[in-house]
């Protein structure tokens, strides 16, 4: 055993280190916000709170009790926090804006701060809170008594010992002792304890390090390995099939709610929270906290079984195991780990509950009973502080009383859990408070007091086992011996376990009162305004919302309610842009809105707006102008989504257009080049033409000879005229110049031949020697043979025209290959380079290259005619250098499919 | 037009992130709750550890990876947001 | 008196009877080539009064023919009338730089041709 002097020096010192982080945590935040006590790895510690000694000793004892049953506690928060995007974000977004006091501030204050609402919401948290409260207490007694017990912890564990309320009475004591001292010191700190935060963050680190110690303890010390440890397992661990049933599902729900609605977790959770980086840290930080928590809790409750005698209370193995094996140090440090966690839990707890006692509770009666001191600043904040005082001893004894009346009975979790339901009931408030606009206030109070009836009746007034209100006869048999009342088979369902039983009729009831009655109320002008701002959170809020709510008050009563309850420093400040003399004047809007805001983050949104409303002479909320604002709200929201795809769409459309004027520029180049063709292509014959009528029409003495001749041509170049013409048509109908003319079979050769024989005399005058080589044999193809001929008399006349070399060639071969006709005009010219082989057979193309002028019409009506008989015409480098043209066509087939190879 | 791509890449980037935050919680119920867990609860061990302990735990590291990685991935965008940020716009808190 | 000489060079063989029977009636000596790159040696060696260039010839177009010609030192001096068929404002401010002494756009009237002629040579 330990001598009780020494654990208690051992408490004393480590209580003395807290004082001290909470005190220089204090006085660095007095100095400026920021530093390390608002990292997000302190905000993180500051959650962990919710491993309390339920954690500590609880799991192990749990999961002894019911296998991974434990898990379920830690599995909830898990998902909502690494899910906080879905929902965390927007509450704590909520809390951190609007200066949320507690989880009783936000409700009422989102149901058009409403005293009834932040009353209701208060009373189920402290009496929910009690029997966690007791928890801890039972688990500090405990401890403390096996620690000290005369005949070893071991000994001491496997007796049952009768709690010791003497003990209990004096952890209480000191526990309000710290609670009064850093978490109430003044209001003006408002709602953020950064002293307490500090500490806490101290326990957070303690008692990890403690149950990792024990854990690394017992599976270090453990000989064999997973097998041997495993051996003689819990049924329920090794064949756990019966554990993932409706009570399961029922605890990762409570516990999920939990870490949201239990006041400590939403005062460390949401109103500590100084930014979202926290938050985003946290989300999965705190998961991992509550992971390596657990880690070793199997290996412990394992151990405890094969090592300790039967009969041992699992819910102390993390103590009486270092005991059992003479390890005094670790035993004392899991000592300290169970010491944190339920101090730290009782102080957070103990100060979130008072302060929604005091703003929700004694100020509203205050206020309207006139028992407030309003006769000066000192009084008035005395009066406030001292409220916040008594509430923490009230709630610290409070839980007292219940571990009492509750005497010795039952397992930690299960005491704990009682907890859990009792808070899950401000779940479909808060959730439905910031999504569901319909949501009133008549219907969030229906649902929390139906949900907190059942709850009292199935599970919390059960749990004193006839001590309290509820006599056993009543529990067994239901009241007045009325059976479908039993507070464990309500309506004779029966089959249920009582906890599950008892959050489905508490939920069901709960929820269909919120969503029932609030669709048969309207909600206030002040409700719906606040719905909007909360709902909203994320958007940002617009000039117009401010002049929704009109009020006015002389500046000279504001300034009155903020010195009594601000203090005068903090209202000098907030009234220091107003002139002082005209303090008999009426206040902005904006001066109330901001009055308010201040007040409410120290006496919460209901409070705030009851003082400020009693100096308010006028108030007008338009519902009209409210209603506007929220379907624009709804329209913008629509318009931005449907804008957001349209930006993209526009953006891939430019990128479309950007490419089609590029190519529209280019065409436009060409169409230039074109044109300037064109009209040398008709005043060439035109200058004939022209110039011969002039002369015949001065010389009427010619010859008659000449006078023909002369008349010849002016006939052939108004011929080619017409060709021309013909052609530029024959562009615009794409597609159409092979249709015109009804493809037939016939020898291609022929065309060819054809064409060579109309541009011999080019040639000869142009110097250029024609080479027929290779010569295709019985080759038969679908289509046009004049037309086909003037693509040759085409390609050869370009070849012959712009060739420029000393030695002028021009090259002719066909041949049948594959299926196709292909005929190639090469010659040894300039050649077309790679980049415009593709352009030459563009519309208005003609070749860059020097000389190469004139040939834009003729290729690309050549093109489109092949294409129209099926074929292709392409364009390569000539073996001598120049540029080589195939013309290509599918053979027609019938006759002389076989035989066709060259 | 390069700039313009790399910006729509790391908004595409950021709306990946947000759907990945937004589904992750849903993921997770349903790895923890029946019907899907009980895929795991045969009584068998391995390497000594009943296969159902290796799969809460398992899963449980897995998850608190994927929300380390969105929170990180969220941080960055964050810091590209508040870069991108014109002057008049005031910072949301 | 010996006729005054002049040298067309141009590839469409219509045109070129057209003008030879034009200058011929107003007593030139008229020669013909086709071809831009003949042309500069046929220049270089007879002794010709005038030249009338076409700008679209195969081979060497008639702008750097005419460019030719200025860069020749005989030949700096050979008065030279541009025949197009464009008739863009491009064209005659490059032949304008290059040094043409006058421009004509086809199809042209006979007569201006002529007068064209004859005060580029001087007669």
């Amino acid at each position: 055993m330990l001598s009780a002097d020494l654990v208690i020096v051992a408490c004393m010192a480590y209580v003395a280190l807290l004082f001290a982080v909470a005190f220089f945590g204090d006085r660095r935040a007095r100095r400026g916000p920021g530093g390390w006590l608002s990292s997000p790895l302190v905000y993180t510690l500051s959650i962990s709170i919710y491993c309390t000694s339920w954690t500590f000793f609880g799991a192990v004892g749990s999961a002894v009790r019911n296998g991974l049953e434990f898990a379920t506690i830690y599995i909830g928060p898990t998902i909502v926090f690494v899910g906080w995007w879905v929902f965390l974000r927007k509450l704590v977004a909520v809390g951190r804006t609007y200066h949320t006091t507690s989880v009783a501030d936000l409700i009422s204050a989102r149901f058009g701060k409403s005293s009834a609402l932040g009353a209701l919401v208060t009373i189920i948290a402290v009496v929910a809170a009690t029997p966690y409260i007791a928890l801890q207490l039972k688990a500090l007694t405990a401890s403390f008594q096996v620690l000290t017990y005369p005949a070893g912890a071991v000994a001491a564990a496997n007796l049952n010992l009768k709690p010791d309320f003497a003990i209990a009475f004096w952890v209480a004591a000191g526990l309000c002792a710290f609670s009064i001292i850093f978490g109430v010191r003044n209001i003006n700190v408002n709602e953020r304890h950064h002293g307490v935060i500090a500490a806490i963050a101290v326990e957070a680190v303690v008692k990890l390090v403690a149950l990792v110690a024990v854990g690394l303890w017992v599976v270090l010390g453990n000989e064999g390995g997973p097998t041997a440890m495993f051996a003689d397992a819990p049924a329920n661990l090794t064949n756990p099939a019966d554990t993932f049933g409706s009570r399961w599902v029922s605890l990762v729900i409570l516990a999920g709610a939990a870490v949201i609605c239990l006041p400590r977790q939403f005062q460390v959770t949401v109103v500590e929270n100084t930014s979202e980086r926290q938050l985003r840290t946290a989300s999965w930080l705190f998961p991992l906290y509550l992971f390596l928590i657990c880690l070793f809790v199997i290996p412990i409750a394992l151990a405890g079984l094969q090592r300790l005698p039967e009969g041992s209370n699992p819910d102390l193995f993390v103590l009486t195991l270092p005991f059992s094996a003479d390890q005094g140090t670790i035993g004392l440090l899991a000592f300290l780990g169970g010491f944190s966690s339920a101090t730290s839990m009782v102080i957070v707890s103990s100060i979130a509950l008072s302060t929604m006692i005091s703003n929700h509770l004694v100020m509203p009666l205050a206020l309207s009973l006139r028992l407030a001191p309003d006769a000066s600043a000192r009084l008035m904040r005395r009066f406030i502080l001292t409220a916040r005082r008594v509430s923490i001893v009230f709630i610290v004894f409070l839980g007292l009383l219940y571990y009492r009346l509750s005497g010795s009975f039952d397992a930690l979790a299960a005491i704990g859990l009682i907890s859990f339901c009792g808070v899950a009931q401000f779940l479909p408030s808060l959730v439905g408070g910031l999504y569901w606009r319909r949501a009133t206030q008549a219907g969030a109070l229906a649902g929390l007091a139906a949900g907190f009836a059942i709850w009292a009746y199935t599970l919390f007034l059960p749990s004193f086992e006839g001590a309290f209100l509820l006599p056993a006869s009543a529990i067994a048999d239901g009241p007045f011996g009325l059976g479908w009342l039993r507070p464990h088979a309500l309506f004779g369902l029966s089959r249920l376990d009582p906890l599950v039983h008892a959050l489905f009729w508490s939920m069901t009831a709960n929820l269909a009162l919120f969503f029932g009655v609030s669709l048969l109320t309207d909600p206030t002008p002040l409700a719906r305004y606040q719905s909007r701002l909360f709902i909203d959170i994320f958007r940002r809020q617009t000039e117009s919302e401010l002049s929704v709510m009109r009020r006015t008050a002389k500046i000279r009563d504001l300034r009155g309610i903020a010195d009594r309850v601000l203090g005068a420093g903090e209202a000098v400040s907030l009234f220091a842009s107003q002139n002082t003399r005209d303090h008999a004047m009426t206040a902005s809007d904006e001066l109330i809105a901001t009055v308010e805001q201040r007040l409410a983050a120290n006496v919460g949104a209901a409070t705030a707006r009851a003082l400020v409303s009693s100096v308010v002479t006028s108030e007008t909320i338009s519902v009209e102008e409210l209603k506007r604002l929220a379907d624009e709200t709804e329209q913008i929201r629509a318009y931005s989504e449907e804008l957001e795809q349209k930006s993209r769409e526009i953006e891939a459309t430019a990128d479309e257009l950007a490419r089609a004027n590029r190519q529209l520029r280019a065409i436009d180049e060409r169409k230039d080049e074109f044109l300037s063709q064109v009209s040398h292509e008709v005043r060439t014959p035109m200058t004939s033409i022209r110039a011969f009528s002039d002369i015949l029409l001065q010389t009427p003495d010619m010859p008659a000879a000449q006078k023909q001749r002369y008349l010849r041509v002016i006939q052939e170049e108004s011929l080619r005229l017409t060709r021309l013409l013909d052609g530029i048509l024959d562009l615009n109908q794409p597609g159409d110049s092979g249709a015109r003319a009804t493809p037939a079979p016939f020898d291609p050769e022929l065309a060819l031949d054809q064409a060579l024989a109309s541009c011999e005399a080019l040639a000869r005058a142009a110097g250029v020697g024609i080479v027929r080589a290779k010569r295709a044999r019985r080759a038969i193809v679908d289509g046009d043979r004049d037309r086909l001929a003037q693509v040759f008399v085409n390609l050869l006349s370009n070849a012959i025209k712009y060739n420029g070399t000393r030695a002028p060639e021009v090259v002719i071969a066909s041949r049948v290959r594959k299926g196709r006709y292909e005929a190639t005009v090469s010659d040894n010219g300039p050649g077309v380079p790679e980049a415009e082989r593709e352009a030459i057979f563009a519309k208005f193309a003609r070749g860059a290259a020097a000389g190469q002028t004139g040939a834009g019409l003729g290729l690309a009506i050549s093109r489109q005619i092949v294409t129209g008989f099926g074929g292709t015409l392409t364009v390569a480098e000539s073996p001598q250098g120049g540029a080589a043209f195939t013309v290509s066509l599918p053979v027609a087939q019938p006759q002389s499919s076989a035989g066709t190879t060259d | 037009m390069s700039a313009r791509d790399t910006e729509r890449r790391g908004g595409d980037d950021k709306r990946g992130t947000r759907d990945l935050a937004s589904v992750l919680p849903f993921a997770a119920i349903f790895l923890f709750l029946p019907p899907f867990v009980l895929t795991f609860t045969a009584p068998l061990a391995l390497g000594g550890i009943p296969l159902i302990v290796l799969y809460i735990f398992g899963v449980w590291a897995l998850v608190i990876l994927c929300a380390a990685i969105v929170a990180s991935r969220l941080a960055g965008a964050g810091a590209r947001d508040q870069a991108f940020r014109r002057p008049d716009e005031p910072a949301k808190d | 008196m010996e006729r005054t000489r002049v040298l067309i060079v141009e590839d469409e063989p219509n045109i070129v009877e057209s003008l030879r029977f034009i200058l011929e009636r107003a007593d030139f000596a008229v020669e013909a080539l086709a071809s831009g790159t003949d042309a500069l040696d046929r220049l270089r060696r007879g002794r010709f009064s005038a030249a009338i260039l076409d700008v679209m010839l195969p081979g060497m177009n008639g702008f750097e023919l005419l460019r030719a010609i200025r860069a020749d030192p005989a030949l700096k001096r050979l008065p030279v009338l541009v025949l197009t068929a464009k008739g863009q404002a491009a064209d005659r401010r490059m032949a304008e730089t290059i040094g043409a002494d006058a421009f004509i756009t086809k199809p042209f009237s006979n007569a201006d041709v002529v007068a064209r002629v004859r005060s580029i040579v001087g007669a």
